[in-house]
């Protein structure tokens, strides 16, 4: 595995040595790129920006044993989902009341296409709004590989280091992800065909 | 080839990743079935709409949200090290508590002045008429969410910080609308467990308050860590720490301000079986 570019390093050595200042360097820079990955995970704001905190404390306290021979940007998306499947577990063993709709949809999506027409940009909201509840309806883990694959455009073999897993296993389980995500989409297929 | 060795290979047929031998068979799989030629279409759809999804904003107040998290971290871990002793420490974390309460008494968030390892973060500062109280062997927590909150109730696990720690297990987890009354009976099989977590998060913050075990409040141990933990808080946040403190025994109700209020916490909590700490319209309640 590549090693990361120079800065990187020398802001990682200088925040093991316990410089305040060169962690939230790293944490400005990376603090965007985690919080897309959260975005799309969760699914609402309030959970991702959550998530993107729990993350970067977790990162803050193991910092001394960060061990310099993976990219910074692994060991993150692997902290990100850890927490991510963490968060889950814990849901799954207690009873939630959940008052809001957590899939809300393009609520901060700030890409706004340029010229695009009222009917355009209606139609991108509402394939964006499908796009994420079905992203939402796959198992943690495959949901976790289906947006680093394809949003965050990590490699098969950034994934299978992120996670820790043979890269076949990564391979099936994404082609699994994407088969569930075939028959979700079945019934938009024309919305999506513009695509 | 069957259907389901042709589905194993879907991915790998469109990013052009199979050997020559095996894009062959799966070609002439779909000569001979029509319904994984199908399925192999909506399957290249539904993949190339994947990547289609646009950035979202980041929220502005992102960083700031992961600089305060972080300096709690600096600050558990500066008074970790300032720890007399291991025998102290559940009595030191109930002293924060308590001094946490009396803080967000007067808390500001135009007035946060604090940096690095002084701050620590106010209690839920929109949430209002904050109680914890025990009933029977229920512990009640109600407030009123001034924004969208969500609360996270766990037991048990290593006092470590005003967090809940990672060995917490889990209750229950609510998420309230703002403006909506939060009003939950925490019910628990046998004893209260101790400590009881509430991580209460909201929009800009997400603090933790635990109920510690009462016969730690009665100890004579927590005389003196009361106000020298206010008397640094308020000192790390530049503020005035005030507030009205209703002992318990006799219904008294007094305005305090500075050493007062110091004195008054420890004087009330030396001599009590203690069942609740609750905040109502800017008074701090110790029953």
């Amino acid at each position: 595995m590549e090693r990361q570019a120079t800065p990187d390093l020398a802001l990682i050595e200088r925040a093991q040595q316990g410089d305040r200042n060169a962690v939230d360097l790293l944490v400005t820079k990376y603090q965007a790129r985690a919080y897309q990955y959260a975005y799309r995970l969760t699914g609402n704001q309030d959970d991702a920006s959550d998530l993107v905190a729990e993350a970067f404390v977790r990162v803050y306290t193991a910092l001394p044993k960060f061990r310099r021979d993976s990219r910074f940007t692994t060991w993150l998306f692997r902290i990100v989902t850890n927490c991510f499947l963490d968060q889950k577990k814990k849901e799954k063993r207690r009873p939630t009341t959940q008052l809001e709709d957590d899939w809300v949809g393009s609520e901060a999506t700030s890409t706004i296409a340029e010229r695009e027409s009222p009917v355009e940009s209606s139609e991108r909201f509402e394939r964006e709004k499908i796009m994420q509840s079905a992203i939402g309806q796959l198992p943690d883990n495959q949901r976790a590989m289906i947006v680093m694959f394809h949003m965050e455009n990590l490699s098969y073999e950034d994934i299978s280091a992120t996670l820790d897993m043979p890269i076949g296993t990564v391979k099936s389980r994404l082609n699994r992800a994407r088969l569930a995500l075939r028959e979700i989409l079945d019934p938009y297929a024309e919305l999506f065909q513009n695509d | 080839m069957n259907c389901d060795k042709a589905q194993e290979l879907f991915s790998d047929f469109h990013e052009g990743a199979l050997t020559e031998g095996l894009r062959l068979n799966i070609n002439r799989h779909f000569e001979n079935c029509a319904s994984c030629a199908q399925d192999f279409l909506s399957f290249q759809q539904a993949y190339q709409s994947c990547s289609t999804l646009s950035a979202v904003a980041v929220p502005d107040d992102l960083g700031e949200t992961i600089a305060r998290r972080l300096d709690m971290v600096d600050f558990e871990r500066k008074r970790a090290s300032a720890r007399p002793g291991r025998w102290l420490r559940t009595a030191a974390a109930a002293a924060v508590v308590a001094a946490v309460l009396a803080v967000a008494v007067m808390y500001k968030p135009d007035s946060y002045r604090g940096t690095g390892a002084n701050i620590i973060p106010p209690i839920a500062q929109s949430a209002t008429e904050l109680t914890i109280e025990k009933v029977n062997g229920t512990v009640w927590i109600r407030f009123v969410a001034g924004e969208k909150t969500r609360v996270d109730v766990l037991e048990g696990g290593t006092v470590e910080s005003l967090l809940p720690p990672n060995d917490a297990k889990p209750i229950r987890v609510d998420t309230i609308a703002a403006g909506s009354h939060y009003n939950v009976p925490v019910t628990v099989d046998g004893p209260i467990p101790q400590p009881l977590w509430l991580k209460v998060s909201g929009m800009k913050e997400t603090v933790g308050i635990f109920f510690p075990q009462p016969a730690v409040l009665t100890s004579r141990t927590f005389t003196g860590d009361v106000p020298q933990t206010l008397q640094a808080i308020a000192n790390g946040y530049g503020v005035v720490v005030e507030a009205r403190l209703i002992g318990p025994g006799k219904p008294t109700s007094q305005s305090l301000v500075g050493a007062e209020v110091l004195e008054a916490a420890r004087a009330a909590m030396e001599n009590t079986s203690y069942k609740s700490i609750s905040l109502t319209n800017g008074v701090l309640h110790v029953r």
